[in-house]
């Protein structure tokens, strides 16, 4: 059959019909012809659903978005920096004020005089207390201080100003408000903690550093039947590892 | 009247319906997939940062606690950016004079915090908050893979809801004890979700999976 024949069998079939008909059965192609064609189009609908859209950012301002926290503005209190205790009596060996003191010049030699003063806890020390004040110790004092509390800690090992021992007889006796008055307004090297440590978890610090003091010198004999059995177990290793507890940042 | 096409045209006509859906089809699931690839979440891509602060090094080498710096990790939504104070309790000796930090000495001088990169930034309809998670047993290094080998910190998740609904469906797996949260080391022992895990869930009163998986619980 040539072309022209094709065609006129065409043309003569849809003489033989309506117009309505012939285009309703041309809008039932195109659409589906359109339906076909959207679906082909999804794939491409999911990709531009990967691009951050509005709702990804709300138009709000969020924490850190103009960067790290800032510093307390002068003359402001924030909430829950109180002092626990502000009747605690005043230790009497002053602080010396955090400034770029001179180098070589330790704790020791700017307060040479015994520090006297009561504990002052506003709180009574409970297992709870000592073990938030261990943990808190571990976070914030410990890289200097020390695990056990020499002063031989990780940052000062690469060079920071070593801090005094909490084992210095002077340490000792010092009040354990001492300790509390050392967090809050920094000595020496050290600059104040107030923006780390909450009043409550400086006290239960303070209560740990006695943990720490008194477990270099404590009595065998004073100790429960459960310690000193560990420590009868503990004692064949404990020689070979004593150099592995004054490992920097042993945790 | 004589045919149109040629028979065979039948089964190419029914194949290309077949091949159609194929390729579409394909296509769906080349872009599914696409999303899922660290080229598009930029997971394991290290952020360029103002100060080349590196987690490797005070984490790994230094072995500071995270809390040092990310104070508020365990009362807030937030993890807390340390403010510059934080890095000069260090720095006033330390690498005092190196010409990397003066980016934070200027930030010490001035006041005005420090611009760092975000790293993990979460769409804004969804709602998260670090204390719950740290507070039950979840740990750092879930989530956040092992920062202490991290020189430039990336994201280890695609941070897609599919992986937030990983842990949300079985959260058992991944708790841990509170003393190791921070601990970069650790990996859940042997069947931890049956056993541990699951002590660990009533201890720490994990709401169960309906309540988890609610949609208000992360949509609010």
């Amino acid at each position: 059959m040539s072309k022209v024949e094709k065609s006129k069998v065409k043309s003569k079939k849809s003489k033989g019909k309506s117009m309505e008909d012939i285009l309703t059965r041309k809008g039932r192609n195109s659409r589906q012809a359109f339906l076909i064609f959207a679906f082909c189009l999804l794939p491409f609908a999911f990709l531009s659903a990967a691009c951050r859209q509005d709702m990804h950012d709300n138009p709000r301002y969020e924490a850190n978005e103009d960067g790290a926290n800032r510093q307390l503005p002068e003359g402001t209190v924030a909430r829950g920096s109180l002092d626990l205790n502000p009747s605690a009596p005043k230790v009497t060996a002053q602080a010396a004020p955090v400034s770029a003191a001179t180098p070589g010049v330790t704790a020791g030699a700017t307060a040479p005089a015994a520090i006297t003063g009561e504990d002052g806890f506003p709180f009574k020390v409970s297992k709870e207390i000592l073990d938030r004040g261990e943990s808190r110790y571990n976070i914030s004092c410990l890289p200097c201080h020390g695990k056990l509390g020499d002063g031989n800690g990780m940052i000062v090992q690469r060079g920071f100003r070593r801090p005094p021992s909490y084992h210095d007889p002077r340490l000792k006796a010092a009040p354990s408000s001492y300790f509390y008055d050392v967090m809050t307004n920094g000595f020496g090297a050290m600059s104040s903690y107030t923006d780390q440590l909450t009043p409550e978890d400086r006290w239960k610090v303070a209560a740990y550093i006695r943990v720490l003091q008194l477990s270099q010198r404590a009595n065998v004999a004073e100790l429960g039947e459960d310690d000193k059995k560990k420590i009868t177990e503990a004692a064949a290793p404990k020689t070979e590892t004593k150099g592995g507890n004054n490992a920097p940042g042993g945790h | 009247m004589p045919q149109l096409f040629h028979r065979g045209m039948n089964t190419l006509a029914r194949l290309s319906i077949v091949i159609g859906l194929l390729v579409a089809g394909g296509g769906l699931m080349f872009v599914i997939e696409f999303n899922r690839t660290p080229y598009v979440t930029q997971a394991f891509q290290p952020r360029e940062q103002p100060v080349q602060f590196s987690h490797k090094h005070h984490v790994g080498d230094d072995g500071i606690d995270c809390r040092y710096c990310h104070t508020t990790v365990e009362t807030a939504a937030t993890a807390g950016l340390p403010a510059t104070k934080t890095c000069m309790n260090c720095h006033s000796q330390l690498f005092a004079n190196s010409p990397y930090l003066e980016i934070v000495r200027e930030s010490w001088r001035t006041g005005q915090p420090i611009k760092w990169t975000r790293v993990h930034d979460l769409p804004d309809f969804a709602y998260f908050n670090h204390s719950i998670h740290v507070n039950k047993g979840v740990g750092c290094s879930t989530c956040h893979g092992r920062v202490d080998m991290m020189p430039l910190v990336w994201n280890e998740a695609s941070l897609h809801m599919e992986w937030c609904l990983q842990c949300h469906r079985n959260p058992n797996a991944v708790l841990r004890e509170q003393k190791d949260i921070t601990n970069m080391e650790w990996v859940a022992p042997k069947d931890h979700a049956e056993k541990g895990g699951a002590e660990l869930a009533k201890k720490y009163n994990i709401q169960p999976k309906n309540v988890l998986t609610s949609c208000s619980t992360c949509h609010r």
